[in-house]
């Protein structure tokens, strides 16, 4: 009987329980979305400020009595197998020389140019910058600060030659460099370029990396690298991780707030919709205490089918805002939102808690009515 | 029995609303068990106050109302409910149907909230009535004389003690006002116990007696005729 | 008679009366408070992305390339141009003067240190020195004009604003000691430098002591270089008021939000019109035109890797919020409407009523629309105040400054407030309307 009355009810006061239903899938739909994006928001944040660049820098530590000290390539590649390599976003090594190009010094630098565009996204290469990114094509091809063409007269696709100690080697310019800073005075070739001409085969000078912290923090995985890669110092870059942490601390206070702030919305427009259907059924309820029914009957009743809807609006609104949050994460970051379990759940706690929690004062207000006055008058 | 039992026994029944308002003032009556009372006066003398407080509606400010010898002024809320849908069925003016239910879902509704919903009684009892193919139709597809006659079936399906009926009829034209009238008297001489309030004369004298109120007081008793009471 | 009508109603109807304000109140304020945080978060966000460090680098016009590695310098071209100190308090002369959030001169020359005479580099640069524009000079205050200053304009600037992930155990040196430094972190390891120590540095084959007043740590080059103040350097270097590069933080916008048409242009090739308009806008690209015309022999150029990755991030941002609030406001506006949908609802058998004493469809409507029409203009007003209330406290919170309530958003939120209101009741009293007065009292 009671599962009857519960279907009729919704079979037979579909307006009204549409609207309800609405608000609370509304309602539902915003938590939802908001949860999984508030959840993702810092991973997507933290991975788009990789592009400031590297937080971390491998350098060899000099013993004493030493002037150079270098770190072995092949020691770098715990950084791509090793237990920290989930946190490694990119790495680029580099090898630095003192060269003369026209009788100037220049600074040489021999890096992996497949690599050097995801850690330091922000080069700006005018020219032919080879295909794909890989390796400069050819031996014989170098990337040139803007500095250095300007100074010394070099434009692209002609050749220079440059003379380090006793070994002397014919470029050609691939391209030009702009980035307002150290590179545009600097010379780029390939590694193992820059490693024959100057003698020092299987080695590199410093490493520049771009960690993720989602996993680890960034001094643990410091520590991870000094123990993986021996003679080394891994540095963590001031300059960008604690402007990370604090921008990141800021985007996720703030998406929380704005996330709060919806939520109570949400809340106030499901429990003032609950409200008013919830008052206007004054008069039924007003009879079935006439005919005698217990107050806990009643509010099992209402109760049961206040519950229904919560869940249903729920879960709806859960699905509605997943695909909300879906289409904004694609929209601004490029990538979806994954489909997380505690949003399913923070949603449904909170259309079941405020539907129920706020339908309950009005409810035990109705309840509370005496059915003489509702059978009288209306 | 040589002295029939009093279903209803109310002594010194007094109603205040506030502090100014005296609905009912020193009220003393007593129904025996299968009388049909008529209660009669104009707007704002009580009548309606009084069937409220018996039929476990309301409390009173005074007095005693025993029903079936239970003091039903010292109960508490819960016990009153239970008491009402035990003891007493209710048919009013306004048809107060579930407008979502149908028919028989009505009557179930009463039954449900008693004991247990049973489809086949429910059903037999609105066949009473002469509503036996009107089962399954909402409210809003039933007449008023209808509508009515589901209340009744629904007031009477866990054989109250009392059947109370507030004007039951006031909103009825004739035919089913006729209809309706009926189907009490036929209850009433099943054995069942009625108090109803009214204000057509011509209603009133089908009871066995009429009780006047004016003022929050009875005015006067008055028997229609001697009734062969029938203790079955 | 409306009038009163309508006082009575609302009055005798409080409860449901306040539900529906409270639903319109909810959803006028959600609408403005999240406006107001879309429209300022660029700003705030941007302001707080200087904590990145400087976006501009200055150098001085020269022919020679620079030995440069990562700020260490190993041999200054000889005959190279330096920028003169005492002109850099120009930048707070320029047009856009109020987005230059700080400025650092730096001088550097490789040196050799410690006992061992190992090769490093010394940088000279202001900590936080006072500099002033004095009352009578010139400020460019729009595009064409120009007026002079009545008081000074002092403020404090240097490393200490520009990098501002500098630590320093010890005490940092002042602006004009010329015997006390700063050593990098990682080269006080190798040297077994402490606080209180005197470093010998030879610089062009003359030999100093300086006494170390603090360690320097930043986890860049400046970890193997000494750091001290400008004139220091300078002394070592014959160079009064020297530099030989300046490192600006400035507030900029991404290049987006240049007007399409001239994002591509180059400045030589636009119209006079648009060239002002170019140089009006608070770009990086305008903001360095504007340094290089104040500060004579000097070349300003995009620190790319800050301000790339500044406008890309600003830039996605701003498209979170924006469609967050989008989606925010027509979902949060539907479900108010639904409440109040649900309010008029409950007052079917009312419209009935009045339908059968005789009222027309417009009065009947009339009642209920001025009824709406006042909720909405409450709402609104309400809704106004305590969205700007929200904003205000989710800015103090998240970038302890105020984001202050933008006039124009008062009416704008009345307008959804009566917009809200008026669709919100009106769709269903106008359903109610057409329905037999009979059926409306009678059922549900």
């Amino acid at each position: 009987m009671w599962w009857r009355i519960l279907n009729r009810s919704f079979r037979n006061r579909k307006a009204r329980l549409v609207l309800a239903t609405l608000s609370v899938i509304l309602g539902a739909n915003l938590v939802a979305a908001l949860t999984s994006l508030s959840l993702d928001i810092p991973r997507k944040a933290s991975s788009q400020l990789r592009s400031y660049g590297a937080n971390i820098l491998i350098i060899p530590v000099t013993p004493p009595g030493v002037d150079e000290a270098y770190i072995s390539e092949k020691d770098l590649y715990v950084l791509e197998d090793g237990e920290v390599a989930p946190s490694i976003s990119s790495y680029t090594p580099y090898l630095y020389r003192q060269v003369e190009i026209n009788g100037q010094r220049v600074i040489l630098a021999g890096t992996r140019l497949d690599t050097v565009m995801k850690t330091s996204p922000w080069w700006q290469v005018s020219g032919s910058w080879p295909e794909g990114r890989g390796e400069v094509r050819g031996e014989n091809e170098a990337l040139v600060g803007a500095q250095v063409a300007e100074k010394l007269g070099l434009q692209l696709d002609k050749n220079f030659t440059l003379k380090s100690g006793s070994n002397s080697r014919t470029f050609k310019v691939a391209g030009i460099v702009t980035t307002g800073a150290a590179e545009e005075n600097q010379v780029f070739v390939a590694l193992k370029t820059a490693q024959e001409l100057t003698g020092l085969g299987g080695k590199v000078g410093l490493v520049q990396v771009s960690a993720l912290t989602q996993l680890h923090p960034l001094n643990q995985i410091s520590e991870f690298i000094e123990q993986g890669v021996p003679g080394t110092e891994a540095r963590i870059v001031g300059q960008i991780a604690k402007a990370e942490s604090q921008i990141l601390s800021k985007v996720q206070l703030l998406m929380a707030l704005v996330a709060a702030m919806i939520l109570l919305a949400s809340g106030l427009v499901i429990l003032s919709t609950m409200t008013t259907t919830l008052l206007e059924r004054t008069p039924e309820i007003g009879l079935m205490k006439a005919l005698g029914a217990s107050d806990r009957r009643i509010a099992g009743l209402f109760g049961m089918e206040i519950g229904i809807i919560a869940l249903g609006g729920g879960l709806l609104g859960y699905l509605l805002g997943y695909v909300l949050a879906r289409f904004i994460g694609q929209r601004v970051f490029g990538s979806s939102v994954s489909l997380q379990p505690v949003a399913l759940l923070v949603t449904l706690a909170v259309a079941m808690l405020v539907t129920l929690g706020g339908s309950t004062l009005p409810l035990r207000r109705a309840i509370k009515v005496d059915p003489a006055l509702t059978l009288r008058g209306e | 029995m040589l002295n029939p039992e009093k279903t209803l026994e109310v002594k010194g029944l007094t109603k205040y609303y506030g502090e100014q308002v005296c609905a009912l003032d020193n009220v003393s009556l007593s129904v025996s068990r299968g009388e049909w009372i008529a209660i009669m006066g104009p707007s704002g003398s009580g009548k309606t106050t009084f069937l409220n407080i018996i039929s476990c509606l309301d409390r009173p400010s005074q007095g005693e109302v025993l029903v079936n010898g239970k003091d039903i002024t010292r109960l508490t809320p819960n016990e009153l409910t239970r008491f009402r849908r035990e003891t007493v069925g209710l048919v009013f003016q306004q048809f107060h149907l579930i407008p979502y239910l149908n028919s028989l879902e009505n009557v179930m509704l009463a039954q449900y909230f008693h004991s247990m919903a049973d489809e086949t009684e429910a059903r037999q009892a609105l066949e009473r009535v002469g509503l036996g193919d009107r089962l399954h139709h909402l409210p809003s597809q039933l007449s008023g004389g209808e509508q009515q006659r589901v209340c009744l079936a629904r007031a009477l399906i866990n054989s109250p003690q009392l059947l109370l009926a507030d004007e039951p009829t006031g909103n009825l034209d004739k035919a089913n006002e006729d209809m309706v009238m009926s189907l009490f008297q036929e209850r009433h001489q099943e054995g069942y116990t009625v108090i109803m309030v009214t204000h057509d004369p011509d209603i009133a004298h089908k009871a066995d007696r009429i009780i006047r109120f004016d003022h929050g007081h009875v005015v006067s008793e008055t028997r229609n005729h001697v009734s062969e009471s029938v203790h079955a | 008679m409306t009038w009163s009508l309508l006082k009575e109603t609302l009055w005798h109807r409080k409860g449901r009366v306040g539900l529906a304000l409270l639903a319109i109140v909810v959803g006028t304020s959600l609408a403005m408070a999240l406006l107001s945080i879309s429209t300022s978060t660029m700003e705030k966000m941007g302001q707080e992305l200087r904590a990145y460090g400087a976006n501009i680098s200055v150098v001085p016009r020269s022919d020679r390339v620079e030995i440069d590695l990562g700020g260490a310098i190993y041999s200054p071209p000889a005959g190279a141009n330096y920028i003169d100190e005492r002109e850099l308090i120009k930048l707070k002369t320029i047009f856009w003067r109020n987005n230059i959030l700080g400025f650092a001169p730096l001088l550097s020359a490789p040196v050799k240190v410690g006992s061992g005479r190992q090769p490093a580099a010394i940088t000279g640069a202001w900590f936080d020195k006072e500099v002033s524009l004095a009352s009578g000079s010139v400020i460019r205050t729009t595009f064409a004009e120009e007026t002079t200053i009545r008081e000074n304009i002092s403020l404090k600037t240097g490393v200490k604003s520009v990098f501002p992930w500098w630590q320093v155990t010890g005490n940092w040196p002042k602006d004009d000691d010329r015997d006390t430094v700063l050593v990098g972190a990682a080269l006080a390891r190798r040297l077994q430098m402490k606080v209180g120590d005197t470093i010998p540095i030879e610089y062009d084959s003359k030999l100093y002591n300086f006494k170390v007043t603090g360690i320097v740590s930043t986890g860049g080059f400046e970890d193997d270089q000494i750091i001290a103040s400008l004139p220091l350097v300078q002394g070592l270097m014959g160079l009064p008021y020297g530099a030989n590069r300046v490192m600006v933080s400035a507030m900029v916008q991404p290049e987006d939000k240049l007007v399409p048409e001239l994002r591509n242009k180059k400045p030589e090739e636009m119209t006079p019109r648009e060239y002002e308009i170019w140089y009006c806008s608070p770009i990086l690209e305008a903001v360095n035109k504007q340094i290089e015309e104040a500060i004579p022999g000097s070349q300003a150029r995009a620190i790319r890797q800050i301000a790339e990755a500044e406008g890309a991030f600003l830039m996605k941002l701003e498209g979170l919020i924006a469609l967050i609030t989008l989606f925010a406001l027509v979902i949060s506006i539907l479900g108010v409407m639904a409440t109040l949908h649900t309010t008029i609802l409950e007052r079917r058998s009312e419209i009935g009523l009045m339908k059968a004493l005789g009222a027309q469809n417009s009065q009947i409507a009339t009642l209920f629309l001025s009824e709406a029409a006042a909720l909405g203009i409450i709402g609104g007003l309400t809704g106004y105040f305590l969205g700007s209330a929200l904003a205000r406290f989710i800015g103090e919170r998240v970038f302890n400054s105020v984001i202050s309530p933008t006039p124009i958003l008062l009416p704008l939120a009345l307008v959804l407030a009566l917009i809200i209101s008026l669709v919100g009741s009106g769709l269903p009293v106008w359903q109610a309307i057409k329905i037999d007065p009979i059926k409306l009292m009678k059922g549900r």
